[in-house]
């Protein structure tokens, strides 16, 4: 996939766990997993703006463009 | 979600029936083949009853061996026989279907082999017959071997090929419903 998912990185910058995120975002740990490990095909608007909310953020922070 | 799970269940019970139905029918020709062949075979004559291709035997000049005929036979048994396996992959797709997981690529599978057993049944019946009216040089024409059977199993079997590719698709837009968080 060309879309890259750096949640990774901004929860460590943000010294959040991956649990905490799960309850503010009311997603499951394996959505969050699916997110995470770029198998997601698609990602709501709602969730990408919960996220950013939770972890003060810029949608660009959290999604990157890599071409193939 | 209550009536709709009442209804699948209707409709998987009414696919049952008509499953019955069809294999009853065909094991019920499927030993009218069988009880001639083996005539055939005891007596080593031609039986009262007509041969079973479509073929019209009566305005042949040749004389077909009994060997001939016996290979014919086995070939028509063999071929019939695509008909119980198209009718199996059929009822494995009603067991998948009664998990409640109706998108899953054992469905779409079931359906291409279903598919592919019909046609097989149709353009196998027809290569036999078309063999039959090479060796008998009667005066039939090739177009009047295409029976109403034929048609209809060439279009049973196309259909399954559709309903293949709709589950296909069915099954990639459940995956990416699934991965969209």
């Amino acid at each position: 996939m060309a879309i890259v998912v750096n949640l990774d990185v901004i929860l460590a910058k943000r010294k959040m766990q991956s649990k905490e995120l799960v309850e503010i975002l009311g997603i499951t740990p394996a959505n969050l997993s699916i997110l995470k490990t770029g198998k997601a095909k698609a990602i709501r608007f709602t969730t990408l703006e919960a996220i950013c909310e939770a972890l003060e953020c810029q949608p660009g922070d959290i999604l990157e463009y890599k071409k193939e | 979600m209550k009536n709709k799970t009442k209804n699948t269940d209707k409709g998987i019970k009414a696919f049952n029936t008509i499953y019955i139905f069809g294999i009853v029918f065909a094991g019920i020709k499927l030993i009218e083949y069988l009880q001639w062949t083996f005539q055939l075979i005891r007596k080593w004559n031609l039986p009262k009853e007509p041969f079973f291709s479509k073929v019209n035997l009566m305005n042949s000049d040749v004389e077909i061996s009994i060997t001939a005929y016996l290979i014919f036979a086995i070939a028509y048994i063999i071929v019939f026989g695509f008909i119980f396996l198209g009718l199996y992959q059929l009822n494995k797709t009603t067991k998948l279907f009664a998990e409640k997981n109706i998108f899953q690529k054992e469905v779409s599978s079931a359906f291409k082999r279903a598919g592919k057993s019909f046609l097989a049944f149709a353009f196998g019946t027809l290569i036999i017959d078309i063999a039959v009216l090479a060796w008998a040089q009667t005066s039939n024409r090739v177009i009047d071997l295409l029976s109403t059977e034929l048609i209809v199993f060439m279009i049973l079997g196309y259909l399954m090929f559709f309903l293949a590719d709709i589950f296909r698709e069915g099954i990639t837009l459940k995956e990416e419903n699934e991965l969209t968080i």
